[in-house]
């Protein structure tokens, strides 16, 4: 197995983590917005 | 008039951007987005009006966006909102010619984008046959998605250092070829350029393609709602940052048409690394290799801040959905609206079809500038010198709108010589798009909302 070869499986691995973290935070942050506007007030999360 | 709840359709809670952005952070977007034009693309006016043409094609097109950075620059100086042109039309022109302005500049940088990570699959392929081009564009869109979803600042900061490197190249090129040397200089220009062989006609239809020296430059306006001074920043990064492209393209022109026969750059995929080959010095050709993928990268980076804030600002005035017009709490991007652009820019990246993606994305752009001249007409009509603050004040107002218009109508018909049926398809897709905004959307479109910043802030328009 060649180095250019190993890059290519590197490359993909760096997309694939990339993906999960912004897919995580994505996620995290949608949770927060759902949970603020059920929130009792009903004022939803602030925007800045 | 509303019939939808959510962020943008409350004008109390609309949501904004942080301001963080100065002059260097708005070259770097303007320039960034551009330069790889340089690196590639611009070579084919060679072929269609020679060498002469070329340059003839890059100076009078340099004309048409020195035109266009003044209008937006005036205009946008008075909008401290995200969307740029987009922005400005939905104050000058209404809510389905702003539609359309805000489609155009989202189908531009994204379908630029999706070039810019094809070419940097197909590029990085060049070093060994074993590597595969797909991992590295995904790579690439995956990247600066993420660095963008994580904050405008950040984002901006690495593209001037991209931008700049990448701009050090050419001068690395330059240099080496010792061109200030009367006997041992490489450029060669009497023996490698060949006029002008097809005349005016041949000037016209290479139009087009000088284009791709500027094209992307009036993105500097899409970021002006993050900048600190907008009246300051946008003139300032705008205009130096065309300066720059100019003296770039100039430099381009000569070291490539000194270096490289005629009919060999009228085809080059890589006009400035051929000619890096030809210098046969093996650190001025890993350096141009290096510039070329830089320049993509810094594309790629700012067609992703510029895409997504049209599409975020047309969300929050209610255009388009809201859902795209949050901002993440934490970074202050518009989260949502950048990470909805990713699979299309993905799509269009899967289909290989370059030259058609370009094709697509330079067409989009000519209708923004022709709308942009429209409506530097309207602004002044609308606004009158002293009847508003401005930051930047256009000398020769109608000259410069003229110009701009003349030059947009020169550069489509030039267009329509090679690529009709593009042309014949584009109108089609934005007549469609038309279609449904007015017998769909529009029943959704809050006024109020659409332009209540410059109802706020600016005073009544002449005549209204």
């Amino acid at each position: 197995m060649s180095i250019w070869t190993v890059m290519n499986g590197v490359a993909w691995a760096l997309s694939g983590g990339l993906f999960l973290l912004i897919l995580w935070d994505f996620i995290k942050v949608e949770r927060a917005r759902r949970a603020d506007s059920r929130a009792p007030d009903g004022a939803g999360e602030k925007e800045p | 008039m509303s019939q939808e709840t959510g962020p943008a359709a409350a004008p109390e809670s609309k949501p904004h951007l942080i301001k963080v952005l100065g002059p260097v952070h708005i070259w770097a977007l303007g320039v960034g987005i551009v330069l790889v034009g340089e690196f590639m693309g611009w070579n084919f006016a060679v072929a269609k009006g020679g060498s002469l043409g070329a340059i003839i094609a890059c100076w009078v097109i340099g004309l048409l966006y020195t035109a266009l950075v003044m209008v937006n620059t005036e205009i946008g100086s008075v909008i401290p909102e995200a969307g740029g042109q987009y922005a400005m039309a939905k104050y000058l022109l209404g809510p389905l010619a702003a539609f359309n302005v805000g489609l155009m500049l989202v189908f531009e940088y994204v379908m630029l984008e999706a070039a810019d990570a094809l070419v940097i699959g197909e590029l990085l392929k060049t070093l060994n046959p074993a590597i595969r081009s797909l991992p590295y564009v995904i790579l690439t869109l995956m990247f600066f998605t993420y660095l963008n979803y994580r904050g405008v600042f950040a984002t901006l900061t690495v593209n001037f250092i991209i931008t700049a490197l990448a701009f050090v190249t050419i001068f690395i090129l330059l240099f080496a070829t010792r061109f200030y040397h009367p006997t041992e200089s490489l450029v060669r220009l009497k023996q490698m350029t060949n006029g002008l062989p097809y005349g005016l006609i041949g000037i016209i239809a290479a139009f087009q393609f000088g284009v791709w020296f500027f094209l992307g430059i009036e993105g500097t306006a899409l970021a002006a709602e993050e900048c600190r001074s907008i009246g300051r920043a946008l003139p300032v990064g705008a205009l130096v940052g065309m300066a720059t492209l100019l003296v770039g393209a100039t430099i381009t022109w000569y070291v490539c048409s000194g270096l490289v026969p005629a009919a060999h750059l009228g085809e080059s995929v890589y006009p400035l690394f051929d000619a890096a080959m030809a210098t046969h010095m093996s650190w001025v050709v890993a350096a141009l290799f290096a510039g070329t993928l830089l320049s993509c990268m810094a594309s790629a980076n700012g067609c992703i801040t510029d895409s997504s804030r049209a599409w975020f600002a047309m969300s929050r005035d209610t255009l388009i959905p809201g859902a795209f017009a949050a901002v993440h709490p934490r970074y202050k991007t518009p989260y949502r609206a950048i990470l909805f652009l990713l699979p299309i820019a993905m799509v269009f990246g899967f289909t290989g079809l370059l030259d058609q993606v370009i094709t697509f994305s330079i067409f989009s752009a000519l209708l923004v500038y022709l709308l942009c001249g429209y409506m530097m007409f309207k602004f002044r009509a609308m606004y009158p010198l002293g009847s508003m603050k401005r930051g930047y004040v256009a000398p020769w107002h109608p000259f410069v709108a003229i110009l701009l218009i003349t030059l947009v109508l020169a550069t489509l018909a030039g267009m329509y010589f090679g690529y009709w049926i593009n042309l014949l398809a584009g109108f089609l897709f934005y007549f469609i798009a038309s279609f449904w905004f007015t017998f769909h959307r529009y029943k959704f479109v809050d006024y109020k909302t659409l332009i209540k910043a410059g109802a706020i802030h600016w005073p009544r328009p002449k005549g209204y």
